[in-house]
């Protein structure tokens, strides 16, 4: 069994955030009124399609937006509010309390320079060089699995699982206590991706590490989270513990993907069921449920109006729960 | 019923039915030389190379969807390549329908269709330049089997106008450079001629190359639209790559690729590429063209669990080398070889568990020095001294289940 340590201390929390990216057409609303929170310790996993403003919201805990805009709420992380926050106070936050691990991240290795002068500039970042680091880089070095003699080798000298490991040692060994993990091993084969997850594991229970493990892929999130927040376009469509939704999924999208993947274990062969439709455009106003155009129990009342993320037990909304949410107004009783 | 027979012929014989198969391959290898310096070239004789694929057999029978599964880098995509035509071979042999070829006779040429690929990625292989009806159009454009007189009339005068088109810039920029060398009375008609030509090629363009084949429809392609889910056609038909999605695009490859009615479909991780909510659609849709074509597919893909449901017949590469062949129940529900085991316990499985899988060590070997022996024996847990020095070639152990290890699973257990 794996021992995780969950403290009830609140260690980031969202609330009601809306993030736009200003068009030609208007602005496009990549995140609408998103609120979360992880303790310490905690690891969530964010699920969605493409273009579900998952990666938004990642980038936003960072304040790294790339013409995005966050135009309303507000994201605590440690008593700040990183979407305020002044820029000098942020660069100490950032790469230091959050750290970030990015799509495709053998990119974020620099061709040019030493794998070990990466980890000397991401303290020198911080002002916190010393020659006793040494130490510290040793030791996650072999921590990785990769040779000690090897660290003044160029990146494209090691393979794409090491250089991923690299990125994941570089993101963690200024300790940060939150932890961004955004398609950590989407492009890698499954041993390497295996091995991935279960480093990340490791790390997370050795650093005390709070995570946020985006991914489209609900069988990797299984693997690693212990709560999920299902996303769909733009909004959260349920928030619940791992083990819950994936036994009893209440959103009728979570379902779907739930239905979408294959299990190589399945034995019965069951059939595998695509979504139809695609997600609506986020440059027009919505009405109704953002899922309705492509849900199979719509009903008439679904195109009007926008249901809202409450608790629900035992198939029954209401309650003073927080810890299962779904979007969805199947749960209404005159539905 | 344990058999050790040299299966080389073996495994080509049973091709699950007896039939004779659509596509056999026989010792197929490939060898990719290592690019080195100038300088290590002079000095040093002799050239390494990758073993991309080393010496694989196998057969894909009439109808049947052969899947071959494997890491990146275990050659599965370089043995498509090969089988579309796209590469040529090291050393081998082809046989089609029972009839031995040359691995060149797979090449598409005008007259000779036997394969198509479908690629990965549907982003970069789908011109941005040509609406999706041409695309989906373009091989027939290409062999010559257009019907219509009018169509093959119209796509010919857009073809020559954009080449009318650059022709026009040149000679323009021609005329406006002597006009300015000269600089007398002339000039004025130089400059003249060369807006005269500049607007004729321009003019001539538009108008044949955009507006007369931008009515161009074809009503096979509209049927084919139909066939992969893109309806109605005539919406899709005029619109860029650009403006439809991923899942969409990749219908369109899909279509582009069936219009010569190909024998043997190849699809490089056709999925891929795409959210999860689309791949069952795509695959759905792969199957039932299958049978409309009467075709035959060979599968290549890294997802064990796509290739379990969408497959009849799997084959797992390591390392080049085809190392585990059976039906999908077969092999799935008791894979034998150890690769295949620890591949399929790496799968994250949606169902969350608590207990922590067993891992190969280390990582897949140089393929410029394979180990000797069992390419696998350095990661192996039930590796012995004779695996790292002979070489196990494919044994069936169970009807059509072939294994290529001294200590298959089952025996180990």
């Amino acid at each position: 069994m794996r021992v995780i340590n969950i403290s009830d201390k609140v260690i980031l929390e969202v609330k009601n955030l809306v993030i736009e990216y200003p068009m030609k057409e208007g602005n496009l609303r990549a995140v609408d009124d998103v609120s979360f929170s992880l303790k310490s310790g905690e690891s969530m996993g964010l699920v969605g399609e493409s273009g579900c403003g998952k990666t938004t919201i990642g980038l936003s805990l960072m304040r790294l937006l790339k013409g995005g805009e966050i135009k309303a709420g507000s994201i605590n992380f440690d008593d700040n509010d990183v979407s305020i926050l002044s820029d000098e106070d942020l660069s100490k936050i950032r790469g230091k309390k959050i750290s970030m691990i990015f799509q495709a991240s053998q990119n974020a290795l620099n061709p040019l320079q030493k794998v070990a002068s990466h980890f000397i500039d991401t303290f020198k970042a911080h002002d916190m060089w010393s020659n006793s680091k040494w130490d510290e880089i040793n030791k996650i070095i072999e921590r990785i699995e990769i040779s000690k003699d090897r660290i003044n080798e160029y990146p494209h000298q090691f393979s794409g699982g090491m250089q991923q490991r690299i990125v994941i040692a570089l993101s963690v060994i200024l300790q940060p206590t939150l932890l961004i993990a955004d398609e950590p091993t989407t492009a890698l084969d499954v041993l390497v991706q295996a091995k991935i997850l279960k480093l990340l594991r490791e790390l997370k229970s050795e650093y005390n590490l709070t995570m946020i493990f985006i991914s489209h892929d609900l069988g990797v999130v299984a693997e690693i989270t212990q709560r999920l927040a299902i996303m769909y376009a733009g909004q959260l469509v349920e928030i619940g513990t791992t083990k819950d939704i994936f036994a009893n999924p209440q959103h009728p999208y979570t379902e779907a993907l739930l239905n979408a993947i294959p299990d190589v274990q399945d034995k019965t062969k069951k059939k595998q069921i695509s979504i139809p439709g695609t997600p609506p455009d986020l440059r027009f106003e919505i009405k109704g449920c953002r899922f309705a155009s492509r849900c199979s129990y719509r009903k008439d009342i679904c195109n009007e109006e926008p249901p809202e993320l409450l608790n629900i037990i035992n198939g029954k909304i209401g309650g003073d729960n927080p810890n299962h949410k779904v979007r969805c107004l199947k749960y209404n009783d005159d539905f | 019923m344990m058999t050790s027979k040299n299966t080389e012929n073996n495994i080509n014989k049973t091709s699950s039915n007896g039939n004779i198969p659509v596509i056999e391959i026989r010792s197929l290898k490939k060898y990719f030389p290592v690019q080195t310096g100038a300088l290590s070239r002079i000095f040093s004789k002799d050239t390494d190379f990758v073993h991309a694929v080393d010496d694989i057999n196998f057969s894909i029978d009439k109808g049947e969807i052969f899947c071959l599964v494997g890491e990146s880098g275990c050659g599965k995509t370089t043995t498509a390549r090969i089988l579309a035509g796209l590469e040529p071979e090291t050393s081998g042999e082809v046989f089609w329908n029972g009839k031995q070829i040359s691995f060149d006779e797979l090449k598409t040429t005008k007259g000779n269709v036997k394969t198509q690929i479908v690629f990965q990625n549907p982003y970069s292989s789908l011109s941005p330049r040509l609406r999706l009806g041409e695309a989906a159009q373009h091989p027939l454009v290409v062999h010559d089997k257009i019907e219509d007189k009018k169509t093959r009339e119209t796509i010919k005068r857009a073809y020559y106008s954009e080449a009318g088109l650059v022709v026009s810039f040149v000679i323009s920029i021609i005329l406006f450079l002597t006009a300015t060398i000269r600089k007398d009375d002339s000039s004025l008609w130089f400059i003249a001629f060369a807006f005269i030509t500049l607007i004729l090629g321009i003019g001539s363009y538009i108008w044949f190359g955009r507006i007369q084949k931008g009515k161009l429809t074809d009503d096979i392609i509209k049927s084919i639209f139909n066939l992969v889910g893109l309806a109605p056609p005539d919406q899709y038909y005029n619109k860029y790559p650009h403006e439809v999605s991923g899942g969409e695009r990749q219908r369109v490859a899909i279509a582009r690729s069936v219009v010569l009615n190909p024998k043997l479909l190849i699809l490089d991780e056709p999925t891929s590429m795409l959210d999860v909510s689309l791949r069952a659609g795509i695959l759905d849709l792969l199957l039932s063209i299958k049978d409309k074509f009467d075709m035959s597919i060979l599968f290549i893909t890294h997802d064990l669990a796509t290739a379990r449901h969408f497959g009849d017949r799997v084959g797992v590469m390591y390392a080049g080398k085809i190392i585990e062949i059976g039906a999908v129940d077969d092999l799935f529900n008791n894979p034998m070889h150890p690769y295949t085991k620890a591949l399929m316990d790496a799968i994250p499985s949606p169902t969350p568990r608590d207990v922590e899988i067993q891992l190969p060590k280390g990582d897949v070997p140089d393929s410029i020095n394979p180990p000797s022996g069992c390419r696998y024996y350095p990661r192996c847990k039930y590796a012995q001294e004779k695996c790292s020095s002979e070489l196990p070639i494919l044994r069936e152990l169970k009807e059509n289940h072939f294994v290529a290890c001294y200590y298959p699973l089952t025996m180990v257990q």
